[in-house]
């Protein structure tokens, strides 16, 4: 650990932290100097150490060793609390709002603990207001429910109850992963607002793009390591992807061998709800095909529909050569089509099972007797063994809960079982959100080898480098309804931006 | 052509030696333990003090006398649990007991039915309340805790409605129903066991296996950890949720009838019992979750048998029976307050 003097230069100072799980050491000799009014966006893969910095920071974890300066001073920080009370906050994904009551309160909800006699909502609400205004946002109406604000506008509503606890350290664990794109720049302006007025913004997310807009230095974790400390102006993006995996941008996406077959799927004129209008794709067998987009235009809506998860109004599909009928997701693995959705947690993987049983869920009719419904455990632990290596999994055991894996790994479980479903056409909803670059080479590395067995793969995704780097074509769905096919040599961020934006006349 | 499920080892290069996989169960901590088996604990600790505090305990008229009581529990007790599997509940099962008890005495004693077809048919009509329990909570997607709430009510209703609100014998013509009651009410046929502990037994004994075994079971499992997720990876959600609630009125139904057995008669009154609200604490007791996919049928038999030893202990210290019920509530509230103590002390 090394005795640094404080430098008053920087309002926050974290110095030689050493954090160890029972022996497995999470943080060793990290450190993070943050300036005052400054963002600093705080990098790494998942399980590099990120959060359990922020833990030791906001005194959700008590760190084994090392020294924490705040404005000079040193702290101890060893519960929440004192996070708090030393000008920490933390907004987590997950809000901690409470819907049922008003901008206000939620605000200032600290204060109704200590609140004795009468609250005075007016005054209440005046407060909130002022402090609203001077964010920016004085349009928020303080006595609206929380719950009926926009995601968007409960993170700022988030943001200003740490501003009334008088944080000077704001810490944003990927914020812009609930927001669509017009939210996204809201944000930004917020926070860059409250830099100029001093605060230190500590910034997770693995938006490169983001951070290179928004950052103005960077600190790089790795393996629980502190690697280094870089003025974002003096680095670009592949020299940051080099210091958080020491490898090339180049092989983020891996080539392929693209041998596109005969048409597998076609579907036409998709037509559910409001949200989808009029969406067709289809894609052949070898082939990876994007569904491009902006977040909200209706790909998810239109894939689920087309599932028959929610109601279909109109649309044909084709299988082959044969016109179907998909009434529900059971008649849809049937015939061979699979989906993994985007909300992994909810609707992808089944956390509190193991992971052999979620691997095994889609197709467990093959390991069991026909009379009675008898599973072979040896069939398949067999089985589930073979996917799980197919998918690189790492884990430990196939009995234990899936919950127990990181995010990038928690998503393989749930691309392997859809690849032990046996079905030929693959719909992967964002498979790659909120997955670290190394699980994200895997995951495109799977996929790869899906289309060189000759699966028809479909992927929405709302990262363009995504859809450019792996897909053979890419179809552009706008406000419900197909805009454009993007082949190959036309896949751009420049087109797909002209046909999201509806700017296009002829590409 | 898709050879990926035929041609396992061909895909990708071999996987690196750090994913070394194990199959099986991670080895057992300390505090595995007590979190996955507490529930046992529990039941040996209170069995201990029980044997220590009072001689007749150990007895086998003691043991016998509790194993006779909780043969209708059991049945009732198992069902319940595969509902809140799903993620369920069901608070008409008092009504079905009921019913199934009331039933067989009236088609037998009053219709003069032979003694089979009267089993049978009572115990189609009890799944047939259960199948439109289900239905409704399946199909209709309707709140459980109404739509079950409403069955009870129903189910009361028909109990009065059928018996006139009478105490009935169970008599009739039918050769059979001496022997029927000789099966209820002997007390010594087996190790001086009655015959229903055994029948009772083997049917939690059927469901233990195809609940740990079977795909029924796995899969109900899993339609209660997490619906989107199951009916996503292309399950019919509503299969499994349906026949929670037949099974659950169905082996209500059994459990009243094997009530007439014991007493060789029926009560309406049989259907104001706490069947519901005692099965469910013996669920949640063994490890079972009121939001799904949690719980064993062996852990629902020690849930039930922890409730089944309070109750007995007390009644062999001449506790009166109102105290009784603040004691059991007292040892619920523990028996999760302990488990949701280690469990939190895990997940830091």
């Amino acid at each position: 650990m090394s005795a640094l003097k404080y430098d008053d230069t920087y309002q926050l100072m974290m110095q030689g932290i050493h954090k160890s799980y029972g022996g497995v050491s999470a943080l060793k000799d990290v450190s993070l100097n943050v300036k005052p009014g400054e963002i600093h966006a705080l990098m790494g893969e998942n399980g590099a150490g990120k959060s359990t910095l922020i833990k030791v920071l906001s005194g959700a974890e008590k760190a084994d060793s090392g020294a924490i300066h705040i404005r000079g001073k040193k702290v101890h920080i060893s519960g929440p609390k004192d996070g708090i009370a030393n000008g920490v906050s933390v907004i987590y994904q997950e809000f901690a709002l409470v819907p049922d009551l008003s901008v206000a309160e939620n605000i200032f909800i600290d204060e109704f603990r200590n609140q004795h006699a009468l609250v005075s909502f007016k005054q209440l609400n005046k407060r909130a207001s002022e402090f609203l205004d001077e964010i920016g946002f004085g349009n928020i109406n303080p006595a609206m429910l929380v719950g009926e604000l926009t995601t968007a506008y409960q993170q700022v509503i988030e943001i200003c109850k740490a501003l009334s606890r008088n944080a000077h350290i704001l810490v944003l664990d990927e914020p812009t992963a609930v927001l669509t794109n017009k939210e996204v720049e809201q944000l930004f302006v917020l926070l860059n607002r409250l830099r100029d007025k001093g605060v230190s913004i500590i910034y997770i997310s693995h938006r490169l793009e983001e951070v290179f807009r928004l950052g103005d230095r960077v600190t790089v974790l790795k393996d629980g390591r502190y690697v280094d400390t870089k003025e974002m102006a003096d680095i670009d993006q592949q020299q940051l992807v080099n210091m958080m995996i020491g490898r090339n941008l180049d092989d983020y996406f891996p080539k392929r061998q693209s041998n596109i077959g005969k048409l597998a799927m076609k579907v036409e004129h998709l037509k559910a709800g409001r949200m989808v209008r009029d969406v067709s794709f289809d894609v052949h067998e070898g082939e990876v095909v994007g569904l491009s987009g902006l977040v909200g235009s209706g790909r998810t809506e239109a894939i689920r529909a087309m599932l028959g998860v929610d109601k279909l109004d109109s649309g044909k599909v084709t299988l082959g050569d044969k016109e179907v009928r998909i009434t529900s997701p059971k008649k849809a693995f049937s015939i061979g089509v699979g989906m993994l959705s985007e909300d992994r947690k909810h609707e992808g993987v089944v956390l509190t099972m193991p992971i052999k049983y979620n691997i095994s869920l889609s197709c467990l009719k093959r390991f069991c007797s026909k009379v009675g419904g008898i599973i072979s455990r040896k069939k398949e632990d067999q089985f589930t063994l073979d996917f799980a290596q197919k998918v690189s999994l790492r884990a430990a055991s196939l009995m234990d809960e899936v919950n127990t894996l990181s995010g990038g790994n928690q998503q393989k479980v749930g691309i392997a079982r859809l690849l032990a479903s046996g079905c030929k056409v693959m719909i992967l909803d964002e498979p790659t959100r909120g997955v670290d670059v190394g699980a994200k080479i895997e995951i495109f590395n799977i996929i790869n080898e899906m289309v060189a067995q000759n699966y028809a793969v479909v992927i929405i995704s709302s990262e363009m480098a995504e859809v450019i780097g792996m897909c053979d074509r890419a179809f552009v769905i706008r406000e419900g309804v197909s805009v454009g096919v993007l082949q190959k040599d036309e896949l751009s961020e420049q087109n797909i931006i002209n046909y999201v934006m509806g700017v296009t006349a002829d590409v | 052509m898709f050879n990926f499920n035929e041609g396992p080892e061909r895909l990708t290069k071999p996987p690196p030696d750090r994913s070394k996989i194990s199959v099986g169960a991670r080895k057992m901590t300390l505090r595995s333990f007590l979190i996955n088996h507490n529930a046992l604990l529990i039941l040996i600790l209170l069995i201990i003090g029980s044997a220590i505090w009072s001689p007749i305990f150990l007895s086998s008229n003691n043991i016998v006398n509790i194993l006779r009581q909780q043969v209708s529990f059991l049945l009732v007790g198992v069902g319940i649990l595969i509902v809140m599997l799903t993620g369920g509940i069901d608070l008409s099962v008092a009504s079905i007991v009921g019913l199934g008890s009331v039933l067989l005495t009236e088609f037998v004693a009053m219709n003069d039915l032979p003694l089979i077809p009267a089993i049978l048919i009572t115990l189609l009509a009890c799944a047939a309340l259960g199948a439109i329990n289900g239905f409704l909570v399946a199909f209709l997607k309707m709140a459980p805790f109404i739509v079950t709430l409403a069955m009870s009510f129903a189910g009361l209703g028909l109990v009065f409605i059928v018996t006139g609100g009478a105490f009935r014998m169970l008599t009739g013509s039918d050769p059979l129903i001496p022997g029927f009651i000789e099966f209820g009410m002997a007390n010594d046929p087996v190790f001086g066991i009655p015959w229903r502990v055994y029948v009772s037994a083997f049917i939690v004994i059927i469901f233990w296996l195809i609940m740990a075994y079977t795909s029924f079971g796995r899969m109900t499992k899993a339609v209660g950890s997490n619906p989107a997720a199951v009916s996503l990876a292309g399950i019919d959600i509503r299969k499994y949720q349906f026949l929670a609630y037949v099974i659950c009125a169905f082996l209500s139904g059994l459990a009243g009838i094997l009530v007439t057995a014991g007493a060789g008669s029926s009560a309406p009154t049989t259907a104001q019992g706490d069947w519901a609200m005692t099965s469910i604490a013996a669920v949640i007791i063994g490890g079972g979750s009121i939001s799904g996919g949690k719980g064993t049928v062996p852990y629902t038999v020690v849930g039930i048998f922890i409730m089944a030893v309070i109750g007995n202990i007390m009644n062999l210290a001449s506790v009166p029976a109102h105290p009784q019920w603040v004691v059991r509530a007292i040892v619920i509230i523990l028996a999760i307050f302990l488990r949701s103590v280690i469990a939190s002390k895990d997940s830091r």
